[in-house]
């Protein structure tokens, strides 16, 4: 029995001995990449409108009722790439993702009405899912990637997910630009600091089909002149969509401060007027888990005639201020928020209904990100 | 082969005299060897190199590159950053000294096309006590360089020692020794 224990030891040992020799010199595969990746958030907020009103004044997306301990979506993505292919869908269910959000397949016409007869929201059915990302790639080679489907747009600082935007509420720009694209683009990449992107896309945002053709032409020149600093140009052109020129840039300035940059300029098709602004992010981080940010943005409705963009009139103009803070525990972020709008003239609404110049709200969010 | 996991790559790395983290590795060579080939050979085998080159006079290959680092489940991952890294290998005296350092982490975000890319300006050298790499995560880029490192060593082995990288000029010409019969 001892000679058996001791021939069983000396195995082992000899066994081990070599495993550890072996390590030495042999790597572990570990595979370039994660393989196939799940993504999304959740969100929910409280609003509370500083006139009391339970109907939003200020007609940003999202955020937008008041009084209320609302919702914003689930957001549920995957992505894989594997070798030069990659495919990326993300749907999201729930306010902010659906009915929200443009293209709501369930939408049934019409729109809600404040006490004054003013459009306030479309009218909303059971909703249905709505399409974040879905499309295909292709690396052709090193420097040139082709894309289609249905993407999120490549114009501006803001997007529809609460996890790619500092503040909760969201900008006149964000709001009247586009908010997705469907269509082919190609991405040619100079250099890792220069890189150009050229696509044509369905003839109007925002929808999974054109309505005529594929027709809008889309363009976006990437330029990061030093580290920490990236500046996108972008050309979103279209007989039926109009044309909008846009500048999105952020720089981190030092490790704690970083600043962003929105200027967008539209032109809706057949001299129907437009809108311009420009937006400033100031952001500083306090502490690793704490970070305030301000946005402090002017727009204009530049129509003499026709289309109000988010309430503004034409000929009206608005700016608009929100403190943001960020405060981050796990995969949570809390952000409370104070906003503060004054437009030129009477765009927002009292409690009595009588016109004002200033409108203000608060809202605390909670934003899940994995 | 329950003992191997025990080991972690992460043992290869060492703390260099500047205090940075480095794979350091001296082996032998044969001379003469071809130092543009080897550096082609590096860009298409070692994962993430993106800038190799070969200076002859200085004896050297040196260049930079950076690999994914990610949380992995069973069946899915996902990206948490980049590990930036800079390779030299030198030759002398039928020897070559592989170091790889400057470990830097660039952490990656989730982009509105749901891809993951880094967040700009944010580069966190692997020395540097940040709380935003914890001991965890420490500990897995610790790993993952080291095991860059393994890799390395093994491809500048190999091509250091195979009579096919030898410069046919520069192969060590066979003399006889007359006086010696």
């Amino acid at each position: 029995m001892t000679k058996k224990l001791l021939l069983a030891g000396a195995l082992f040992a000899a066994a081990t001995t070599f495993v550890k020799a072996q390590d030495t010199s042999k790597v572990t595969p570990v595979p370039a990449d994660p393989g196939l990746t799940i993504f999304g958030s959740v969100d929910t907020y409280y609003k509370m409108d500083f006139a009391g009103k339970k109907n939003s004044r200020i007609a940003t997306s999202f955020a937008n009722e008041a009084n209320s301990v609302s919702i914003g979506m689930i957001d549920l993505g995957v992505k894989k790439k594997y070798n030069k292919a990659l495919f990326v869908g993300e749907l999201s269910f729930g306010p902010r993702g659906q009915g929200q959000s443009i293209p709501n397949a369930d939408f049934t016409g019409g729109v809600v009405l404040d006490d004054n007869g003013n459009e306030i929201a479309p009218v909303l059915g059971t909703q249905s899912f709505h399409v974040q990302n879905l499309y295909v790639g292709y690396d052709l080679t090193d420097k040139l990637n082709v894309t289609a489907g249905y993407m999120s747009t490549f114009v501006g600082y803001e997007v529809i997910s609460p996890v790619g935007n500092f503040n909760y509420s969201t900008s006149y720009l964000f709001t009247n630009g586009p908010f997705q694209n469907a269509g082919l683009k190609f991405t040619y990449a100079f250099t890792d600091k220069v890189s150009l992107m050229a696509g044509i896309f369905n003839d109007s945002w925002n929808n999974y089909t054109s309505s005529r053709e594929v027709s809008t032409f889309g363009g976006q020149l990437m330029v990061s002149p030093v580290k920490g600093w990236t500046a996108y140009l972008n050309v979103l052109s279209g007989k039926l969509s109009g044309t909008e020129f846009d500048v999105t840039t952020s720089y981190q300035v030092s490790d704690a401060f970083k600043l962003g940059l929105n200027a967008a300029t539209f032109s809706a098709p057949n001299d129907g007027g437009g809108f311009s602004g420009a937006a400033l992010y100031p952001q500083y981080a306090v502490s690793n888990a704490v970070t305030l940010g301000l946005r402090a943005e002017y727009f204009k409705n530049k129509g003499k005639t026709g289309f109000n963009y988010s309430s503004i009139m034409p000929g009206d103009d608005v700016k608009a201020f929100t403190l943001t803070a960020n405060v981050k525990a796990g995969g949570l972020t809390f952000i409370p928020e104070v906003r503060l709008d004054n437009g030129k003239t009477g765009t927002f609404q009292k409690l009595n209904g009588q016109v004002t110049k200033n409108a203000g709200q608060f809202v605390l969010a909670a934003v899940y990100a994995f | 082969m329950p003992v191997a996991a025990c080991y972690a790559q992460k043992d290869s790395i060492v703390l260099n005299e500047n205090n940075k983290y480095a794979y350091f590795k001296v082996g032998s060579s044969l001379p003469g060897i071809n130092l543009s080939a080897l550096a082609t050979y590096l860009k298409k085998n070692l994962a993430g190199l993106q800038d190799i080159k070969a200076a002859t006079q200085e004896a050297e290959v040196s260049g930079r590159g950076g690999i994914l680092v990610y949380k992995k489940g069973l069946l899915t991952g996902q990206e948490e950053g980049r590990l930036d890294y800079t390779i030299k290998i030198d030759f002398k005296e039928n020897k070559y000294r592989l170091i790889i350092t400057n470990f830097e982490f660039i952490p990656y975000q989730r982009n509105r096309f749901g891809t993951f890319t880094a967040v700009d300006g944010v580069i966190t050298p692997l020395e540097k006590k940040d709380s935003r790499i914890g001991e965890k995560q420490l500990s897995l880029y610790l790993d993952r360089a080291g095991n860059l490192g393994i890799k390395a060593n093994e491809l500048v082995k190999n091509f250091a020692n195979n009579k096919a990288s030898v410069k046919p000029g520069n192969a060590e010409i066979k003399k006889v020794d007359t006086q010696k019969w």
